[in-house]
């Protein structure tokens, strides 16, 4: 069997096919590690600036409280800052996700609300972001499977081209052939992908749980080429010629990756369209203005006398939570429809294992549309607890001081890691019934 | 033509292309739909939230025309009856621009945000289909072209009964013409029809961004037959053209991209506040340390030796030249980031010499409305009137804010009077120039694939030979 594998080896790199094959898998993942590497410490360079910044703001903010009169403050719950900021995703540098275009950080204050929590935009160019990068998840999901077909789709079929099948067939069992001509072509394809996956953790940064994920990740990586791998076996049993049977599974591949990812997107955004942001801004303000129903002053520094600025402390407290109220029902309405689009596409997601091994990857990695929201429902969480304990002070008669500003809450919150199961388990099945599907009738053949 | 009428009766026969064609032809006209629900639905919401907002603005009541200018009004970014073919940027690009008082916002909004997907190789839309999948069809379809006729031995009987190569190949060429017109008509077509059923679009654009796809359709005909030509047999071309369509539509454009990127990285939201919040800070404080030296200043200017004497605000007047100070310091910042955006699309640019999708891409946005320098024009116009309707407010504060400052209230004339926001897209001679660049490298791969097929025509006489 041994003999025979290597044999097959041999034969593929002799005839050139296995040298491109490797070559182009080396070069996307290089690309991709790259780019992984330097995502990520884009990602960690973002954070590491936006805390220089936060510890500039708590050094501004406890010179103020030291240096507060009477006359100053009763603003300075106004004035002060906390921030929220999430941590680097697990596995950036594996699958990038939505890290390109969600913000990670955002500073709170009095009078800032839910939908207007993170206006601060990331200033990535979306002429960049139409396009997209390459990291090991698009090579996984795109590439490999398309170079498993490259490799695969002659592995009987060109047999029968040439008329060899039969004599192929009568050297030893059809699943003795089909292996020694499998592991060849699998390792060509998968082992670029175990380094790359390898390098990115012995260089990446030391995260909770880093390293079961990234062995999730590779499960459904490796399990989706198994998937493709036996798909190529199914169509080389068919009564093909090789033309047909690249064909045939081309085809299969532009609408499985292709096609239905973002046919999947645009139903979804069709039948539950997505909530419109405009409404939202012009709806707010509305309810804002509603609340607002008198001048309130910008500018409290600028006002003089201390039973003013306090005066109008209250009234910036009062206008903020009629303002709230307002609008909790339209941001209600917001997030229900955004749950509905997410559970559908979740749903509709099953049609295309690409895009369940897609949504299990960036899951893994942390960087999925899931940990996003779970990240601006804490921080929205958040929100409204620092709100209210800033309001307090505000209100109250004890000043803000050092002690009182320090022990003010601290926003903490970790992804949640959570192994797709589902996803695992449909992705080995599917494999499993076409892999049985392909043998059964490689054993037809045999018999005939 | 004998040779093209053969290759097209096999196409019809072939049940495989019937079967292709109609699906492309479906595809596209569900993403026409899809892109038309999505456009339509953005322009309702749009106009319904700017009428809504206008109504918030001018209903305001007695205010203070500086707290107006916090309250401020945010401009929302129309879309052209062309953004149904081509989506560009617009689902990364912030929709709307909040104009306030001492600010200049980068625009917010963006669809992606709020959009549900996983993994998707674009905005399914048509010009998507048209990029990706047709060269993917061409190529599938016309792979075997010529390779077969070799593969079967037809080739050399082709030759020797007196046809001259290029005969052979014009006849090719034929058949993968008709081939890639059954394709590409009726989608162009139904383009043509759902762009006519939106609204009214610029006539010049829609057929420049039609023959586009025309010239992006022959591009990669010519590239198919001529890789066609060089193939012993029909699975090797197909192998090497999907090889092609691997770099051409998936790799040199992300590569490219990234590259870009790591080139000329774009700060941080934090560091770029910073930068500028740090040279807010070094810009007189006309409020704080430099407040008696304005009022000297204003005095001055204006022939008065007391403050009380002033008949106009000096809030006012405080206000807008804080507003001015503060231009200058975004004019310099937003200046520095639209330079590192047009670094990265020249970088961008030159990957497009290993891939005529880029090209293609740009052109096609541009063509659209819907391209980065188009984005670029509605956040500077958003600026321009940002800073027209805050003087407009300080105005009216300087002029009738004397004695009561910040305590003055306008009323509602003043709102329904403020200047309203309309966005004027860029003209098609504008954005051309703009994407001269990208028609030069179009330009340059018809060259190529047509200098490709006739040197695949010269082997064809060395086998008549």
């Amino acid at each position: 069997m041994v003999r025979l594998i290597a044999l097959e080896g041999r034969r593929l790199f002799r005839e050139r096919v296995g040298w491109i094959v490797l070559l182009v898998m080396t070069i996307a993942t290089v690309t991709a590690v790259v780019q992984g590497r330097a995502a990520l410490h884009e990602q960690e360079r973002g954070r590491a600036a936006f805390l220089t910044e936060r510890a500039e703001a708590d050094k501004a903010i406890a010179q103020q409280i030291a240096e507060a009169t009477a006359e100053t403050a009763p603003i300075l719950p106004r004035r002060a800052t906390l921030p929220i900021l999430a941590p680097v995703p697990r596995l950036a540098d594996f699958s990038m996700g939505r890290t390109g275009f969600e913000n990670y950080a955002t500073t709170i204050r009095l009078g800032l609300r839910e939908d207007s929590l993170f206006n601060e935009v990331r200033l990535d160019n979306p002429e960049i972001l139409a396009r997209g990068g390459i990291d090991l998840g698009f090579v996984a999901i795109a590439i490999m499977p398309l170079l498993l077909v490259g490799l695969g789709y002659g592995v009987f079929t060109a047999d029968r081209d040439s008329g060899v099948a039969r004599a192929a067939l009568a050297q030893g069992p059809a699943i003795r052939l089909l292996i020694a001509r499998s592991l060849p072509r699998l390792a060509i394809v998968f082992a670029p992908l175990l380094l790359a996956a390898g390098w990115l953790l012995l260089e990446g940064p030391s995260i909770e749980h880093r390293l079961i994920s990234a062995v999730g990740w590779l499960s459904v990586a490796l399990l989706l080429g198994l998937f493709w791998w036996s798909l190529v076996l199914l169509v080389n049993s068919f009564r093909l010629s090789a033309e047909s049977a690249a064909l045939l599974l081309i085809s299969v591949w532009a609408v499985v990756t292709l096609i239905l990812p973002p046919l999947i997107s645009a139903a979804a955004q069709v039948a539950y369209p997505p909530p419109s942001r405009l409404e939202q801004i012009a709806v707010s303000r509305a309810a804002e203005l509603a609340a607002t129903n008198a001048f309130e002053n910008d500018h409290p520094e600028l006002t003089e006398a201390a039973a003013e600025r306090r005066r109008q402390a209250e009234r910036a407290v009062e206008i903020d939570r009629q303002a709230e109220a307002a609008i909790a029902p339209i941001s209600a309405r917001f997030e229900d429809r955004r749950a509905r689009q997410r559970s559908i596409v979740e749903m509709l997601s099953f049609l295309s294992p690409t895009l369940v091994a897609a949504n299990a990857g960036s899951a893994l990695a942390g960087t999925d549309g899931g940990t996003w929201l779970a990240f601006r429902s804490a921080a929205s969480a958040y929100l409204a607890e620092s709100k209210q304990a800033l309001r307090a002070i505000l209100l109250s008669d004890r000043p803000l001081t050092l002690s009182r500003y320090q022990a003010l809450p601290s926003f903490r919150w970790q992804p949640p890691v959570k192994f797709p199961l589902t996803a695992f388990l449909y992705l080995a099945g599917l494999t499993l019934v076409i892999g049985a599907i392909a043998h059964r009738r490689f054993r037809n053949i045999e018999l005939a | 033509m004998s040779i093209a009428r053969k290759d097209w009766l096999e196409f019809v026969r072939d049940r495989r292309f019937v079967v292709i064609a109609v699906m492309a032809i479906f595809l596209a006209l569900a993403a026409l739909a899809a892109s038309w629900a999505r456009v339509s639905a953005y322009e309702a919401d749009r106009a319904a939230a700017q009428a809504q907002e206008w109504r918030t603005w001018t209903s305001q009541g007695a205010r203070n025309p500086h707290g107006a200018a916090h309250f401020a009004q945010w401009a929302m970014r129309p879309l052209d009856a062309l953004a149904i073919l081509d989506p560009g940027v617009t689902p990364y690009a912030g929709s709307a621009v909040w104009m306030e008082a001492h600010h200049w916002n980068p625009a917010r909004a963006r669809q992606v945000e709020d959009a549900e997907s996983g993994f998707d190789l674009g905005a399914f839309s048509v010009a998507w289909m048209l990029q990706m999948l047709l060269p993917l069809i061409i190529f599938v379809l016309t792979a075997a072209s010529v390779a077969r006729e070799r593969e079967r031995g037809t080739l050399r009987l082709l030759l020797m009964s007196g046809l001259s190569p290029g005969a052979v190949v014009r006849g090719k060429m034929f058949a993968a013409a008709r081939v890639t017109a059954v394709l590409a008509v009726p989608i162009i077509l139904a383009c043509v029809i759902a762009v006519a059923m939106v609204g009214v679009a610029d006539p010049v654009r829609l057929l420049l961004w039609c023959s586009l796809y025309l010239v992006y359709a022959a591009i990669s005909a010519t590239i198919a037959l001529a890789v066609s030509a060089f193939s012993r047999t029909g699975s090797q071309a197909m192998l090497v053209l999907i090889g092609l369509w691997l770099v051409f539509t998936l790799l040199v454009p992300r590569v490219g991209a990234s590259i870009a990127q790591s080139a000329a990285p774009v700060p941080s939201p934090a560091l770029y506040a910073a930068a500028v919040a740090d040279d807010r800070e070094k810009q007189p404080d006309v409020f704080g340390d430099d407040a008696e030296r304005f009022t000297a200043q204003v005095m001055r200017e204006r022939g008065v030796a007391r403050p009380e004497d002033l008949t106009v605000s000096i809030g006012g007047l405080q206000l807008e030249e804080d507003e001015r100070l503060g231009n200058i310091v975004f004019e310099h910042h937003f200046n520095a980031l639209d330079a590192i955006y047009h670094r990265q699309r020249a970088i961008l640019r030159w990957f497009g010499t290993l891939s005529p999708l880029l090209a293609v891409q740009n052109l096609s946005m541009v063509l659209a409305g819907t391209s980065m320098p188009d984005q670029i024009a509605f956040q500077r116009q958003a600026e321009s009137h940002r800073r027209r309707m805050v003087t407009y407010l300080n105005t009216d504060l300087i002029e009738n804010g004397g004695g009561e400052e910040f305590d003055y209230l306008a009323g509602d004339s003043l709102w329904r009077s403020t200047p309203r926001f309309s966005y004027r897209p860029p003209s098609v001679a504008n954005s051309l120039g703009q994407a001269a660049g990208d028609i030069v490298i179009l330009l340059t791969w018809t060259v190529a694939a047509i200098a490709l097929l006739l040197f695949a025509t010269r082997r064809f006489t060395r086998e008549a030979l």
